[in-house]
């Protein structure tokens, strides 16, 4: 059975001690593998927190932390990737991208993504850590979409933008991807060390 | 590119300040600043190094340092030693960068300052052009500021006395 994993959008009071008082009440909760801190695309106050397998209760103390103004929380399951246990690096960034798919495509949209990360992964420091696809909204619903998030490290920003060439190759499987997409934000990001 | 009326543009000496100012414009879309949220990777590609973020703190009393790209940090060399500018006043160049953050803070305008000889020690055989555009969550105050830089060898370009703020 996949291992689930929760995303948790975060909005912190303005001011640094709210990031204090939130990452000393973190380090307290089970499942958490991420604590990310935005650079760029993420608000000044906003914490992204990744958990996995984590316990019915952490997301509400998570909500509930001294420091915390609002939450979203998004369920995910992986695909394929991550693998079980799978950590995520230290130092470089994240870059959290979301996409908005044709629901019934998703299947496609997860083979070509997998496909085209053999040679993405060659060519620049980079690491795919995990493509998940998130619970249906009512919207999504509605609008007959699936949306996924990918997350992926690189060395730096630098990194990030040079491996910008490969994914507008025309005749590669980045642009068929892109063809299935009918929406897609890239946002990056440091880990914060919880010390756990 | 920008309307060829700016004459805010057209100060600018860096391209690839320009280019950032001209993102910015897009994202304003004629309100004191973009929020920050709102300041992706993709807008800013090809540019990032050159970029950088501050967070106002109370008001404009005192500024958080947040992103800084691969050439900012170049120029720097090392981590700034403290989180604010008041952690850093000892430093004259860390005092005149408080005074161009405040400057832009509250104008509410894009701020341009240099070329000029750079300050910070070791780099004085450099001169650096600065452009500070304000970030805003709530359409009100200036809350965040997209910084940019350009350095070159002392003496590639004329220099500017004062600084120019967008009309």
């Amino acid at each position: 059975m996949a291992q689930r994993y929760d995303y948790l959008t975060i909005t912190l009071a303005r001011g640094r001690q709210a990031w204090a008082d939130f990452t000393a009440a973190a380090r307290g909760v089970p499942g958490i593998i991420g604590l990310f801190q935005g650079q760029l695309g993420f608000g000044s106050n906003e914490a992204i927190v990744l958990l996995r397998d984590a316990p019915d209760d952490a997301i509400a103390t998570l909500a509930a932390a001294p420091g915390v103004v609002g939450s979203r929380a998004e369920q995910l399951t992986p695909t394929v990737r991550p693998a079980d246990g799978k950590a995520l690096k230290r130092g470089g960034i994240y870059v959290h991208r979301w996409f908005t798919v044709d629901g019934d495509r998703t299947g496609d949209f997860v083979s070509l993504s997998n496909r085209a990360w053999e040679n993405f992964e060659g060519s620049y420091d980079t690491e795919i850590f995990g493509l998940f696809t998130a619970a249906l909204s009512d919207d999504d619903t509605r609008d007959g979409a699936g949306r996924l998030l990918l997350l992926t490290w690189y060395a730096s920003h630098g990194v990030w933008e040079a491996s910008r060439d490969q994914t507008r190759d025309p005749a590669g499987l980045f642009v068929q991807r892109h063809a299935l997409t009918r929406s897609t934000i890239g946002r990056s990001s440091m880990t914060l060390d919880l010390g756990t | 590119m920008t309307q060829p009326e700016d004459n805010f543009a057209r100060a600018v000496t860096s391209r690839t300040l320009l280019s950032i100012y001209d993102t910015w414009k897009i994202l304003a879309a004629g309100r004191i600043g973009p929020r920050r949220a709102e300041v992706t990777p993709a807008q800013l590609r090809r540019t990032i190094a050159w970029t950088f973020t501050i967070e106002v703190v109370d008001g404009g009393r005192d500024f958080r340092f947040g992103f800084a790209g691969d050439k900012v940090m170049q120029f720097l060399e090392q981590r700034c030693a403290a989180s604010t500018l008041a952690g850093m006043k000892a430093s004259n160049f860390f005092a005149g960068a408080g005074n161009l953050f405040r400057h832009c803070v509250e104008s509410k305008k894009p701020l341009l300052s240099g070329p000029k000889p750079a300050s910070y020690p070791g780099k004085e055989h450099l001169e650096r052009e600065v452009l500070l555009l304000p970030l805003s969550e709530d359409g009100v105050h200036v809350t965040g500021l997209l910084g940019a830089f350009e350095t070159w060898r002392l003496g590639t370009n004329q220099h500017a006395a004062a600084p120019v703020l967008a009309e």
